[in-house]
């Protein structure tokens, strides 16, 4: 998991999330947009209003105009609501702007002698007739403008966090029920990868009811086949070898007595028999190295392997070979490197290509191994290229050659006797199970040169994988 | 005439075998059976035991480790080919050499006539007791026990004639191909790694340091060095 992001878990619980407050959000706004118009303070505003114009007709009787101008704009400052004052013939005391359609409701109001209302769209006009203890009719007139949509910010984000938190919570556990059963199957699928065939799904997870829990059934009953399977062809290999083998030590050891009781005359015959009694020897277990790598059943143990050491141990061994056949293997460089890896199938890797090459190259001239660092796309490689000075390989070929029993047009290696026609396949899978890669190439100058590349990594890093 | 026991469950082969060594001079006993082999094994009437790993039943590793148990009785492993984790848990427990399966009946018997060699007690050649002694490490070749300051170590023959070698030319290279004629009988063929074998099981039954330094010095390519500062007596 390098980006939190992309995780299944953090998925579910944002998305969630997200909704839920979009949600609450959406019913807030809702509701605040398509409430009733007066709202709380329009409300405030109309009760205040009888006492407001009681109050304005004592100050016009004790104080004078003066002070209801006064006392109406102190009104209106404070609370919005601006309002006139009309004496009982309709003329306007306290020298306010008059409103629209205030002469109307006043009338209206003298004669009911009741609190008149005109609501103006979003605004209301009251007329409220008073009699003053005097005996004075007065009417008051108040223009009620309706209060601006004013969200109660405080409230707004109350709520927001409440159900930030709520809902978080809830989404929180509802991501983790769903996707703790997947981590737990994730890592039992990883042991498995890994070669333990015995992992399987922990009961808690597999006793589920719920599709997850028959995904861990499921899964339980692929591992059980898979071990079986794996166990089964195991033991088939180990069978093949066996019994395969059983006859060909029999027919060595019969061609011995063969050898033993017969004259000179018959040795060129046994003599051929012994040789394709190798050649089938070789080629079982060359298959049988290829079918262990192939279906990743090969357990053998990584340990680190220094490069350097063994392609000159396999170098000095092919020129051991070679020489009597009047070819020669010169390392011609040798860097210092190591990866962790299978030493043995390493070693069977650049054996196989050095021993091709050694086949291919002609007499009188040298096969040159080398091992060199490179350094690629900031990443350090390890690469073993092995030429020789045969004819090469035609081009539409050099990939073919890594295949089980391929061979090339003109097939010298059948009748020079050697190759099963499996060495470089083995040696392609082994680099591949090393993360290598291997590559053949005709050379500048003539002859095929094999490159085998592995990464390489830091000890260090490895060790805190395994 | 030598008395070989073969324990190997393939009567067939066995039958051939028997045949095969009998000119050359051996006598031959074939058991098919693990429990029955390693009964005959201790019974001390045969020089040598061939011993197959795949055995039905008992595995030819826990014959060898019974085997061992009880006798020095030279074993030669016949291992399935390109096996290498076969060849080597064969000699760590003590397999005096390995021929792959299936193997050419001549190097049969040159691999038997070498163990057997190697097995002869050496009183014929030199009556006189003889002690070598260097560094920590003290050989009799009467009773061919080793010490390691004052303790035994327990070696199988070829690592007990490997040191022998390494120790009377402490200090000096010893060739990979001379020690493979002289300890395994044999010429060194290329991809042959026994020796290398024999040579890390006997780092690791004495340690790899002496008083600091490499006891047992790879000269990559040429051989091997037995630590390279060290006082000599015999």
């Amino acid at each position: 998991m390098k980006n939190p992001f992309t995780s299944l878990y953090l998925k579910i619980f944002i998305w969630f999330w997200v909704v839920m407050i979009i949600i609450n959000v959406a019913l807030f706004a809702w509701f605040a947009l398509t409430r009733p118009t007066p709202t709380g303070r329009s409300w405030r505003d109309l009760t205040q209003i009888g006492p407001n114009a009681q109050r304005a007709g004592e100050i016009y009787e004790q104080s004078g105009a003066a002070a209801l101008t006064a006392a109406l704009h102190a009104t209106e400052k404070s609370t919005g609501v601006s309002a006139t004052f009309f004496d009982a013939n309709g003329n306007e005391l306290s020298g306010r702007t008059v409103h629209a359609g205030a002469e109307e409701l006043i009338a209206r109001a003298t004669q009911s002698r009741e609190i008149e209302f005109n609501f103006q769209g979003r605004d209301t006009l009251v007329a409220r007739p008073i009699v003053t203890p005097r005996g004075q009719r007065y009417t008051y007139v108040a223009y009620i403008p309706r209060p601006p949509f004013q969200p109660i910010w405080w409230g707004l984000g109350l709520r927001l966090l409440v159900s930030l938190v709520i809902g978080g919570f809830f989404c929180f556990w509802l991501a983790r029920y769903l996707t703790t059963p997947l981590l737990k199957l994730r890592s039992t699928t990883n042991e498995l990868a890994e070669g333990n065939l015995g992992a399987r799904v922990a009961t808690t997870l597999t006793k589920r009811r719920d599709e997850v829990g028959q995904l861990g059934r499921d899964f339980n009953v692929m591992a059980e086949r898979l071990e079986s399977m794996v166990n089964a062809q195991q033991r088939l290999l180990g069978d093949i070898s066996h019994e395969l083998r059983s006859p060909l030590a029999r027919l060595g050891v019969a061609l011995g007595l063969a050898r033993q009781r017969s004259g000179a005359e018959a040795n060129g015959a046994l003599d051929r028999i012994e040789r394709e009694s190798d050649n089938l020897n070789e080629m079982i277990s060359q298959l049988l190295t290829l079918t262990r790598l192939e279906s990743g059943t090969d357990g053998r143990k990584r340990t680190e392997v220094d490069l350097a050491a063994l392609v000159r141990e396999v170098a000095d061994d092919a020129n051991f070979e070679a020489r009597s056949q009047n070819r020669a293997v010169q390392v011609v460089s040798s860097d210092h490197c190591s990866i962790d890896g299978v030493e043995e199938l390493l070693r069977s890797a650049v054996e196989n290509v050095v021993r091709n090459a050694v086949r291919y190259t002609p007499e009188g001239t040298a096969v040159e191994v080398a091992l060199r660092k490179q350094n690629g796309n900031g990443d350090n490689y390890a690469v073993i290229s092995v030429r020789d000075r045969g004819t090469g390989v035609p081009d539409e070929a050099l990939e073919k050659i890594f295949r089980p029993f391929y061979r090339t047009e003109d097939a010298r290696d059948r009748q020079s006797g050697g190759g099963t026609g499996l060495g470089l396949a083995i040696t392609e899978r082994a680099v591949r199970m090393h993360g290598g890669s291997v590559e053949a190439a005709n050379a500048v100058g003539g002859g095929l040169s094999v490159e085998m590349r592995f990464h390489l990594t830091g000890f260090q890093d490895l060790s805190g994988l395994t | 005439m030598e008395r070989v026991l073969v324990i190997d469950d393939d009567v067939g082969l066995c039958e051939l075998v028997g045949e095969y060594l009998e000119p050359e001079g051996y006598t031959v006993e074939a058991i098919h059976n693990g429990e029955r082999g390693i009964d005959r094994a201790l019974s001390d009437e045969h020089d040598l035991v061939v011993l197959d790993v795949m055995l039905p039943g008992t595995n030819g590793f826990d014959v060898l480790r019974r085997i061992r148990a009880r006798s020095r009785i030279p074993v030669l492993m016949l291992t399935a080919r390109g096996d290498d984790v076969d060849r080597i848990v064969g000699l760590e427990i003590g397999a005096d050499d390995y021929l792959p399966k299936p193997f050419n009946p001549r190097e049969l018997v040159a691999r038997i006539r070498a163990v057997l060699r190697r097995a002869q007690p050496v009183e014929s050649t030199t009556s006189a007791r003889e002690t070598i002694r260097v560094g920590d490490i003290e050989m009799d070749s009467n009773t061919r026990n080793v010490r390691r300051s004052g303790e035994v170590v327990e070696l199988t023959g070829v690592e007990y004639d490997l040191l022998e070698i390494l120790l009377r030319s402490a200090g000096q290279i010893v060739k990979r191909e001379d020690l493979v004629k002289e300890v395994l009988g044999r010429e060194l063929s290329p991809f042959d790694r026994s020796i290398d074998m024999h040579v890390s099981n006997l780092r690791k039954k004495l340690g790899h340091q002496l008083n600091g330094l490499e006891r047992i010095k790879t000269i990559r390519g040429v051989g091997y060095i037995y630590g390279a500062t060290t006082e000599r007596s015999e």
